[in-house]
Parts: structure tokens; C-alpha cells; sequence
């Protein structure tokens, strides 16, 4: 009998087993997306609401801020690390621009350049950290997301920065083709992250680096650099998530953004990608950006709570994950 | 075979019978036997990968076998967990003595079944005292309170020993336990095995000293390749018996013969040192050489070659020349771009990227070469692995096949196409053969010979004695972090004698 | 006490935090003289309001201190302090069995009740899946903050009792010179509790072992899954504590009570020597860590620091607290 147990057990070790080819993260994550827009335009209660342009713009636009901070978490979690600052980051960028705008007086492009390049200060902060000494990159972003919370309600003592040029807010707002920009912005980010991964240099060390930091070192590739360059990167994709949110409400606000990194987490990982690092692709983490912002959206259209779907998120990043790592063997 | 009526019921302690267990469908033991009686010293020997560690494994728990019967004090049991063996009175000392470093000896000793009071608090007076006890019946001076990390690795080992008594062990396993005592501390260990056995205590002995096993064991059981040789009385047999019997082939098929003469001198080290590491190593590298390097785990040679390539640091003061000219080497970066491609010992963890393509292994260490304006030209790549996987036989189904997926010896050769790709002139190759099947042993031998040929050098350390002796041009021994002997065979042939001595400390003439 | 004395090494990590300490009350005690006029220095300033601004931190600390021992980390705790909280608040409004300390009775072991429930569950994924522990505890965050929300529907529970605000707001008066503050008597109760079950129980003796090498643990016989949860639950347990004193204190059930204080709890258990790594923390440097905190935030109040440049502090402290613990990255 006690075999009989045993054996089950393999089994669902097996199942859920990396090594074992069964469960294909991205198809799975595709299936239940597609399971999903068809479930909202055919369930009576949502349909009207949810077939219609303006519902499908709102949910592309709400995708794009969170695809594009999901395009720099990829790379983290790629390395097998984290950024947990993203969040703050959003903030700190949009405030710059706001900031740069209606109190220093700068132009609109030139504000935008400002807050990127700010956000990413914070990239490369958090990259020289997990580089250059032992703190694991969890804590080093917990602490500079902290930080850039900090900084951002700096500017106005905890308030908002209201008011932008309209020039500003087209940018999150406006569209061209019934495609609003953000969309367009995200789909180069998407386009300009595959190639970073899949066409270059720098791509394959981070892919390597997630497998094995030491047969990379051996390699003759300074990793440091690598790790540096990763966390610049996910900073750049913040800060412009960050202006694209700042123009979108026409307003820079400090708060914005908090609890943000925990859909930018989930997106990589319900896309397939391991959190231990070695495993993710920019194809699986768009797909889980969409399965969320869908998910929100459908909640929103049936009325649930905003609150509820915090639970939601927490457990679905627990069993993206738990398909993703399987059991423990430590008995 | 052992399976005679007679022994059946003749005091065995532990009858361990057929047992087999595959990992992903590898051989790790098939129907492998193993017989201890009461207070007798066996031995159990057999090359690195033969299943030693395997078996006894099985044997506490920490892995379960596939099939087979283990016996014990007549009994058939079942081993599943740590508890179970614990609780048969069985006990492994492992090499790295599983200790936990911060804590004191006697948390150590008693962890897991520390003596608590009536509120169910540790009463940490009454652990000393009896820690005490065990440390006397062990003859030892440091104290219950010392923390494990004061202490020096043989009185580590004499905590790991008390630590078994204390839990009523009655069969003890020790794995290596002498390979980082000095022949003092060893004289001790073996007083301390007389007296167990005289207790009635039974000793599993695993050993690469085989003088040490002629000296303290009562039987021998030798696998190889995961499978059982024989169990034979340690006084019927002699040492050349065992040898035959642990490698099982005859040495002068097993290698291809050698055909390149070393030529002028390529890499000159002189003075190398780290601190607690190495000691003023010098030694020279000739074009087209096969230099084999040999010591005993902990020797140092591992550490050597990696500073020497740039992976660790090294002290101030050493002198490198490379072709005459001097050079210095800080990373694995520049050891590369001086020409320098090395071959870790664990494969899996250093040698190549598990998740990625054979085709992106390759090219890891020199991807510049196939960069055109920052963009990785893929069809040169492909281009370039293919050649290599024609060129090293490199058994794979596409250049695009991912590296896990490959055999433990094609994995190896897709490490060496790593090196070559990055035009090394100095390989350096930590155990190229370590857990590869005998075929592609002999393919690597043969692709050694080949890039030899080319002009190459090759440093190679082994823990296969006839593996050095069988490829090597020259021989270099370390032992604690010191060269102590340096053997040619254009000058006379090499020994395994002569080269075990010098390992074990004794400098060679 | 007298066992952690003997002990305590002059160049232990704890000793330099207490070091710390006294340097940063001293430079703090020069500077509010020379521009206040008053002593920083006093029972008055250092536990009426330095401790017992730390104390439900403190609380919290000394829990992580045993996830963090364990090569583990608890990153939820901040939401387990907002969810028991508004449980507690609400049973003690609505008390549904009995009015009184009766009532309140039932409302506090609820709250603590939740805070072992939320930290069981930590420990059930962390024992029994791979997922690493600052992913798990990370999910269950958003799901205990995301059930405090929807329990209030966002809206905090207030008008509570006076009389059962006194759990977070009230003093114990000694004599007529001399009163401690309620939550400081909670934080020494719990320092006790968790120094006695890490000095003096075989599950504190485990716990480090397994921060130490999880194998030789497993091998030593011992289960190391049940272990795990125990861990959890401790946290889970002093989270709720903390949050059932965090609603007296603030005389209502706030959704959004405990937001950042896992970063609290985590710099005062590095603070104080602790091991991010695993392996190595005491308690009693925790809370000297979660004092060097208190006095810090106080000190940047004193200078007219407002919360956000805290927040920078904050940040930095920990970064730095845990750098200089783990040191730099020396690969070449």
C-alpha cells in the first residue's frame, strides 16, 4: 500500500515537474486567455459591456503600462532576480516630468527625456547594489523602493502635480487609428526587448545568467556589467511606464504605482517564466499581462470589488508560481 | 556469487541484496550486494561514479532504492527516511561531516533529540554533561562548548563519530574519512576503529588508500560502474588484484597512444601562491604537452589551475610567462584573451548552460566572434557549431537541441568546442572524463591526442591514477597546496607507486 | 538574561549595534540641548516615546528574526497587522458574544487567531511547495491586505471603547512617578517569549540549524516541513499581537495599518547582526536594531523630517544595514 502512495506521488512530482514537457506555460496561459475574452462576450452580464471599442481601448491602455514594466521584469526575473521598486519608480518618474514641466519650464520632450533618464538612475542604484556586493536583489529594491516612494512625495510634499500641458497628456490619452499610443509604445518595447534577448549579446547572457552565474563567469563575461545593465533596464521601463500613467490622468501623482510590481510578477510568471531565473519569454509575458488586464476588466464589468481582486492577484501568482516550481522535496 | 546458504544466517549485521537504482533512466547500481558482519571493518571501494556514495545513500535514507532487499540483524526493512536508518542504529559520516559549523559540539551531537527538562526546555547543563561522556569514550580534548568551526577537520570527524555512538549506532559508514587528516590524526582514527570493533561495532571503510585498507580491514567489496565485482577477505587478496578488480580492463587498451613530442615552452609559472591555499608553485607547460596533474581531493589542484586562469585570486609575486613574455591574469576574461579555455570539473554547474542550445553553448565564451554591429549573426553561428559538431563527433540531433537533453560526454565535448572556439592555445582540463561512460572516454582521450597534435597544450587534472598515467606526458603531484613531485616519461615511465607516495606528502626524489 | 551575557562577545554584530545606539542617542542628546534646551535622554523621551513608538515593530521583529534564521523571510507581515487589526476592531464594535472584557477577550484572541492563520498558511507553502519564501509571503500580502480591504469594504472601523483602546494607548502605572506604556510591557512579554524559544527550545535550536544547512537538519531526523510552519505561525502569531495593539492604538480597524512595516521588522532583525542570508540572529540585537530604528525616525522628527524623507531613510538603512552584514561581491 505504502508503494501505491508512493507512486502517486511521483507522479504528481512528474506532473508538475519542470523537466517534463506537459505543461507548456504560454499555452496554457493562451488557452485561458482565450477562455476567457470568450467567456466575458458571451456571459449575458458582461457582454454589452464588454464588446465594444471603448472597453477594448481601456483595457489596452491599462495593458500597456504594466506590459511595459512586465517587458523589464522579464529580464530580472530572467537573471533570477527581482525588482520590487518598479512601482515607486512609477511615481518618481512621473513627478520628475510633472516637475521638470510646470515648475522648472521645460518642454515637453525634454521633460520626458529628464524623467526617463531619472527612473533609470534608479535601475542602474539598484543594479550596482546587486552587482557590487551580497545583498540579494529582493532587499536591495525593497529598500530603494522605499526610497523612491520617499522622493516622489518629496516634491510636493505628498501632493499631486496637476494640471500637465495637453501636448503632455496626448501621449497617454491620445491615439492614431483608433490604436491609442501607449499601445504603439508597448509594442516597441516589446519588439525592442525580444531583439535585447534574442539578438544580442547582452540577451543570451541573461538568459545564461539565470541558469548558471558561474559557467557565465568562467566564460569570460563580466557579469557585473550584465547585472547592471539588466536593473537600468527594468528602471527605463518604469520610468516610462511612469510618464505614460502621468499623461494618461493628466496629473503626476505620488502615490501611483504602489502594489504595481505585483502585476508586472505575475505577468512574467503566469507567461511561463521561473522565478528561480533561466525561464521566461517576452511572447508568455504579454500573454499574462492581457490574462490580467482581462481579468480586471471582466471583474470590474461584473462589479466585484476593487479590493477583491488584490486576493485575486495574490492567488494567482502563488499557484503561476507553484506550477511553475512544483512540491518541495524537503521532507 | 555471496548468496550461499551459509552466509545467509552466519552473523551478518546488514545484507543489502540486488539492489538497482536508475536516475532518469541512468545506471546509478544494478543488483549490487553488500554482506557485513558483526564488528568486522569492510571496505568499499571502486573508482570515482562506481556507486559507492549511492549505495550508501540508500542505505540512510536519503535516496530510495528501486528494487532490491536490505537486511538487517535478520530482519528485512525498510530505509525511507534519515529517521529509519537512525533508528536501525545505522550512521554515515560523510566527508564534509555533516556539522553545522555555527553551533557547538554538543548542539551538534544532539540535534534532534536534545535532552529537554520537565517544561520542555533544552537543558543545555545536562547536554554538555553528556556530551562529555561521548567526547571521553572517543578519548578527545576539546570541550561540549567549543563551536564546530574552532575545531580542526579530524576532531570534527572524532565529533561525527561520538555524535553516531551516542545515537547507539551499531554500523557506522565512513566516507573518506581520512582524506584531510594528517598520518597522525589518521594514526588516531584507526585506534578508535580497533577499539569500536572491539565493541561489537561494525565499519563500513570507504577508501581510495588502499594501504590504508590493507591496514584496517577485515573484507573488501569493490563495484565498478554501478555494478558489484566480488567481496572478497581483505587477506586473500593483494593490492594488484584489487586494482585489476576496480578498473576491470587493462590500462594499455583503455588509452590511446600518445604521438605528439612535446615541444619549446609555452606557459612558465613561477612562485604562485594563495594564501591557505597554495604554496609557491612553479612548473612549466610545453607545446603540444599533455601535463597531468594528481593529488588527493583537498590537494589543491583544482584551486591551482583555477587561479592560474583568473576564476579565483592569487597572491602578489607570481610570475606567469606566456611564450616568454609576461603576462598577468585577473579574470576569466583575460585569461581567455591570453589564450587560455578551461574545462570545469562540474560540468553541469560551470561547464555549460543546461537551458540553452548546443549552438549557444559553443559560442558562449567568444560571442564577439560572431557579432556583427551589435547584433548576433545566427547563421554564422550555426555555421561554426556545425563544424565543431563534425569535428568532435558531437552526437546531438540539431545544433538547436537543447544542452540538457545530451548525454554526459557530449555535454563535455560541446565544453571543449567552447574552449577551442575562443582559439585557447592552453586547455585546461579539471576531470574531462568525470561521470562520462567508457565510449566517450575514449573519444575525449582521442580528441586530446588530436588537439595536441595541433599544437595545443593541455593541462589535465585526474583522480583516475591510470588515466594520468595513461595520458599524461608529464605528471605533476600536489599535496596541501604544494607541488612534491614532478614525474617524465621521456625519462622513465610512470608509476603508480612513486605517484601515490608523492600524493600522500612524500616528496619524490 | 544572564546566559545571553555570557555569551555576547565584545565584537559580536549586537555589541556594535548597542554601540550604535549609544552613539546616536548620544549625538542626539548634544543636539537637542544645544537646540531645544531639554534633555533626549529621559525615561519620558526614550520609553514613553521612543519605545513605544518601536514597540509594536519591535513585536514584529522579533519574529522575522526566526524566518530570517531560517534562510527565510516574511514580507507579509505589514498586511497580517491590517487584516487581525480590522477583525479585531470590528468584533470589538460589533461584540456579537458578550459586551465588556469578555467581548474584547474574544475580539484579541480573534485578531491573534487571524495572524496565526495567515502565518500557517505562509508556512504550508514554504514548507511543502518550491515557491521561495519572499515570493510566497509577497502573494499572501496582497491577499491578507486585499482581505482587510474587503473586509471594511476600505472604509476604516472606528469608535472603538475607550476601554479597549488602552491594549495600544494605555500605561500601566507603577507608582505615581513611574508608568510604562502598555505596548512596551507587550514587546518585553514577546522579547522574552522569543529569546527563551530561541536560546532555550529545541525548535530555536532547529530553526538556526536550518538557516544553517537544511540537509544536515533532515538527515539529523528531524522534520524539517513541521518546522517551517512553526516558523510561519510564529510570525503570523506576533504579527497579530502587533496588529490587535496597532487598533487599540489607533482606536479603529484601518485597512491600510501596517503598510512598509515588514521593512521595519526586517532592518531591526539586520540591524541588530542578524543574517540575511540565514543562519545567525539574535533577539536580543533585534531589538536593540528596532531602538536604533525608533531613535533614528524620532532624531529625523526632531530635525523636521516629514514621513516621505523618512521613507529615503528608511530605504537607505536597510540597504546599507545589510551590506555591511554581507559585504561586497569580490568576484573577479
Amino acid at each position: 500500500m505504502s508503494d501505491d502512495v508512493r507512486e502517486m506521488g511521483g507522479i504528481r512530482r512528474l506532473w508538475l515537474s519542470p523537466r517534463v514537457q506537459f505543461y507548456k506555460p504560454e499555452i496554457f496561459a493562451t488557452a485561458a486567455l482565450v477562455a476567457l475574452v470568450l467567456f466575458l462576450s458571451l456571459y449575458p452580464k458582461t457582454t454589452e459591456s464588454f464588446i465594444n471599442t471603448g472597453n477594448f481601448m481601456n483595457v489596452t491602455r491599462q495593458v500597456s503600462m504594466n506590459g511595459i514594466i512586465a517587458c523589464g521584469m522579464t529580464f530580472a526575473i530572467l537573471m533570477g532576480g527581482i525588482d520590487l521598486s518598479v512601482g515607486s519608480v512609477v511615481a518618481v518618474a512621473g513627478m520628475i516630468a510633472g516637475d521638470c514641466m510646470m515648475r522648472v519650464g521645460l518642454s515637453v520632450p525634454v521633460s520626458i527625456i529628464i524623467a526617463i533618464l531619472g527612473g533609470s538612475l534608479f535601475g542602474v542604484f539598484n543594479g550596482v547594489i546587486a552587482a557590487y556586493t551580497n545583498v540579494p536583489p529582493f532587499i536591495a529594491t525593497l529598500g530603494s523602493m522605499s526610497i523612491a516612494r520617499g522622493l516622489a512625495l518629496l516634491f510636493r510634499a505628498g501632493y499631486a502635480i496637476s494640471d500637465l500641458p495637453e501636448t503632455f497628456n496626448i501621449l497617454g490619452q491620445g491615439q492614431i487609428f483608433a490604436i491609442p499610443y501607449a499601445t504603439i509604445i508597448l509594442v516597441v518595447m516589446i519588439l525592442f526587448s525580444w531583439f535585447l534577448l534574442h539578438k544580442t549579446i547582452f540577451g543570451r547572457c541573461v538568459f545564461a545568467l539565470g541558469w548558471s552565474r558561474e559557467t557565465l563567469r568562467l566564460s569570460g563575461i563580466n557579469i557585473k556589467w550584465v547585472k547592471v545593465r539588466i536593473f537600468t533596464f527594468v528602471g527605463f521601463c518604469s520610468a516610462l511606464a511612469g510618464v505614460l500613467m502621468a499623461s494618461r490622468v493628466g496629473s503626476a501623482q505620488p502615490m501611483v504605482g504602489a502594489g504595481w510590481e505585483m502585476d508586472a510578477i505575475a505577468a512574467v510568471v503566469i507567461g511561463g517564466g521561473n522565478i528561480a531565473g533561466g525561464r521566461a519569454t517576452m511572447v508568455g509575458t504579454i500573454i499574462g499581462a492581457f490574462l490580467l488586464g482581462f481579468l480586471s476588466n471582466g471583474l470590474n464589468l461584473m462589479g466585484v470589488s476593487p479590493y477583491l481582486q488584490n486576493i485575486f492577484k495574490g492567488i494567482v501568482i502563488l499557484v503561476a508560481v507553484f506550477l511553475r516550481s512544483g512540491w518541495s522535496e524537503k521532507r | 556469487m555471496p548468496m550461499s546458504d551459509e552466509t545467509k544466517n552466519s552473523g551478518n549485521i546488514l545484507e543489502m541484496k540486488a539492489i538497482s537504482k536508475f536516475f532518469f533512466g541512468n545506471r546509478a547500481l544494478e543488483n549490487v550486494h553488500l554482506e557485513i558482519k558483526y564488528g568486522e571493518v569492510h571496505a568499499l571501494i571502486g573508482e570515482n561514479g562506481a556507486g559507492k556514495s549511492t549505495l550508501m545513500k540508500i542505505l540512510s535514507g536519503a535516496y530510495e532504492k528501486d528494487s532490491g532487499e536490505i537486511i538487517f540483524e535478520g530482519n528485512k526493512v525498510e530505509i525511507s527516511t534519515p529517521q529509519d536508518s537512525q533508528k536501525l542504529g545505522v550512521s554515515i559520516i560523510y566527508q564534509e561531516f555533516n556539522l553545522i559549523r555555527g553551533m557547538s559540539v554538543s548542539e551538534n551531537m544532539f540535534l534532534g533529540r536534545e535532552p529537554c527538562n520537565a517544561l520542555g526546555l533544552i537543558d543545555s547543563r545536562k547536554r554538555n554533561s553528556d556530551t562529555q561522556i561521548w567526547l571521553d569514550k572517543v578519548s578527545v580534548k576539546f570541550k561540549p562548548t567549543d563551536l564546530v568551526q574552532d575545531l580542526s577537520s579530524a576532531q570534527a570527524q572524532f565529533v561525527a563519530i561520538a555524535s553516531a555512538l551516542s545515537k547507539g549506532a551499531r554500523l557506522i559508514v565512513m566516507d573518506e574519512p581520512t582524506a584531510s587528516l594528517t598520518n597522525k590524526e589518521t594514526e588516531t582514527l584507526f585506534k578508535l576503529i580497533a577499539d569500536l570493533k572491539e565493541q561489537g561495532i561494525a565499519i563500513i571503510f570507504i577508501s581510495h588508500h588502499l594501504d590504508e585498507i590493507f591496514e584496517i580491514c577485515d573484507s573488501v567489496t569493490v563495484l565498478r560502474d554501478g555494478l558489484y565485482v566480488d567481496t572478497r577477505p581483505i587477506a586473500d587478496i593483494d593490492k594488484e588484484t584489487l586494482i585489476r578488480m576496480m578498473v576491470g580492463r587493462e590500462l594499455s587498451k583503455e588509452f590511446p597512444p600518445r604521438l605528439t613530442t612535446p615541444g619549446e615552452s609555452v606557459l612558465n609559472v613561477s612562485g604562485m601562491s594563495r594564501r591557505g591555499v597554495l604554496k609557491n608553485i612553479d612548473f612549466t607547460l610545453r607545446k603540444g604537452e599533455i601535463l597531468g596533474i594528481y593529488g588527493l581531493v583537498g590537494s589543491g589542484r583544482t584551486e591551482m589551475v583555477r587561479a592560474l586562469y583568473g576564476a579565483d585570486r592569487r597572491d602578489r609575486g607570481a610570475g606567469l610567462l606566456l611564450y616568454g613574455k609576461p603576462i598577468d591574469i585577473r579574470s576569466p576574461r583575460e585569461g581567455i584573451s591570453r589564450g587560455l579555455g578551461f574545462l570545469p570539473e562540474e560540468r553541469k554547474q560551470q561547464g555549460v548552460i543546461l537551458g540553452m542550445s548546443v549552438a549557444n553553448n559553443v559560442t558562449l565564451a567568444a560571442m564577439e566572434k560572431i557579432t556583427r554591429h551589435a547584433v548576433l549573426n545566427e547563421k554564422e553561428e550555426l555555421e561554426q557549431t556545425e563544424k565543431f559538431v563534425r569535428s568532435l563527433n558531437i552526437k546531438t540531433p540539431s545544433v538547436h537541441t537543447v544542452v540538457q537533453t545530451l548525454s554526459g560526454g557530449n555535454q563535455q565535448k560541446v565544453v571543449v568546442a567552447k574552449c577551442i572556439f575562443t582559439d585557447a592555445s592552453v586547455l585546461i582540463f579539471d576531470e574531462p572524463t568525470r561521470g562520462i561512460d567508457v565510449g566517450a572516454k575514449y573519444e575525449i582521450y582521442l580528441l586530446m591526442n588530436e588537439l595536441t597534435q595541433l599544437g595545443k597544450s593541455i593541462i589535465m587534472i585526474s583522480s583516475d591514477l591510470p588515466e594520468i598515467i595513461g595520458m599524461s606526458d608529464r605528471v605533476l603531484v600536489m599535496w596541501e597546496g604544494r607541488l612534491t613531485g614532478e614525474f617524465d616519461k621521456a625519462k622513465a615511465p610512470l608509476e603508480q607507486e612513486s605517484i601515490m607516495k608523492a600524493a600522500a606528502g612524500e616528496v619524490a626524489a | 538574561m544572564n546566559l545571553s551575557l555570557k555569551k555576547f562577545r565584545y565584537y559580536t554584530p549586537e555589541f556594535f549595534a548597542l554601540i550604535a545606539l549609544c552613539v546616536l542617542c548620544a549625538l542626539l542628546e548634544w543636539y537637542s540641548v544645544a537646540v531645544f534646551e531639554k534633555n533626549f535622554v529621559s525615561y519620558d523621551n526614550l520609553v514613553i516615546n521612543v519605545a513605544r513608538q518601536v514597540s509594536l515593530n519591535a513585536i514584529i521583529a522579533c519574529g522575522m528574526a526566526f524566518a530570517i534564521l531560517s534562510g527565510g523571510i516574511d514580507l507579509s507581515v505589514g498586511a497580517i497587522v491590517a487584516f487581525s487589526g480590522v477583525i479585531t476592531a470590528s468584533l470589538v464594535k460589533n461584540h456579537p458574544v458578550a459586551p465588556g472584557w469578555t467581548g474584547y477577550g474574544v475580539a484579541i484572541a480573534a485578531g491573534i487567531a487571524i495572524g496565526l492563520l495567515c502565518g500557517l498558511a505562509n508556512g504550508l507553502i514554504v514548507a511543502y511547495t518550491k515557491i521561495p519564501p519572499f515570493v510566497a509571503t509577497f502573494a499572501t500580502m496582497s491577499v491578507a491586505r486585499g482581505s482587510a480591504y474587503v473586509f471594511t469594504n476600505g472604509t476604516p472601523i472606528s469608535g472603538l471603547p475607550a476601554a479597549f483602546n488602552e491594549v495600544g494607548k494605555g500605561y500601566w502605572n507603577v507608582s505615581a512617578a513611574l508608568r510604562v506604556p502598555i505596548p512596551v510591557i507587550l514587546c518585553l512579554v514577546v522579547f522574552v517569549f522569543c529569546w527563551f524559544l530561541l536560546v532555550r527550545t529545541r525548535f530555536g535550536r532547529y530553526a538556526c540549524a536550518i538557516g544553517n544547512n537544511v540537509d544536515t537538519v533532515r538527515l539529523a531526523g528531524i522534520n524539517v516541513r513541521k518546522i517551517y510552519i512553526q516558523i510561519y505561525m510564529l510570525v503570523g502569531f506576533v504579527s497579530g499581537i502587533s496588529g490587535v495593539a496597532q487598533c487599540g492604538r489607533l482606536a479603529s480597524g484601518q485597512p491600510t495599518a501596517g503598510i512598509n512595516w515588514e521593512l521595519d521588522a526586517i532592518a531591526s532583525v539586520v540591524i541588530g547582526g542578524g543574517n540575511i542570508a540565514g543562519g545567525r540572529v539574535t533577539i536580543f540585537g533585534t531589538l536593540i536594531g528596532a531602538l536604533i530604528i525608533g531613535v533614528i525616525n524620532t532624531g529625523l522628527n526632531m530635525l523636521g523630517m516629514l514621513y516621505y524623507n523618512q521613507l529615503i531613510v528608511k530605504g537607505f538603512v536597510v540597504i546599507i544595514a545589510v551590506l555591511l552584514r554581507s559585504g561586497l561581491n569580490r568576484e573577479s
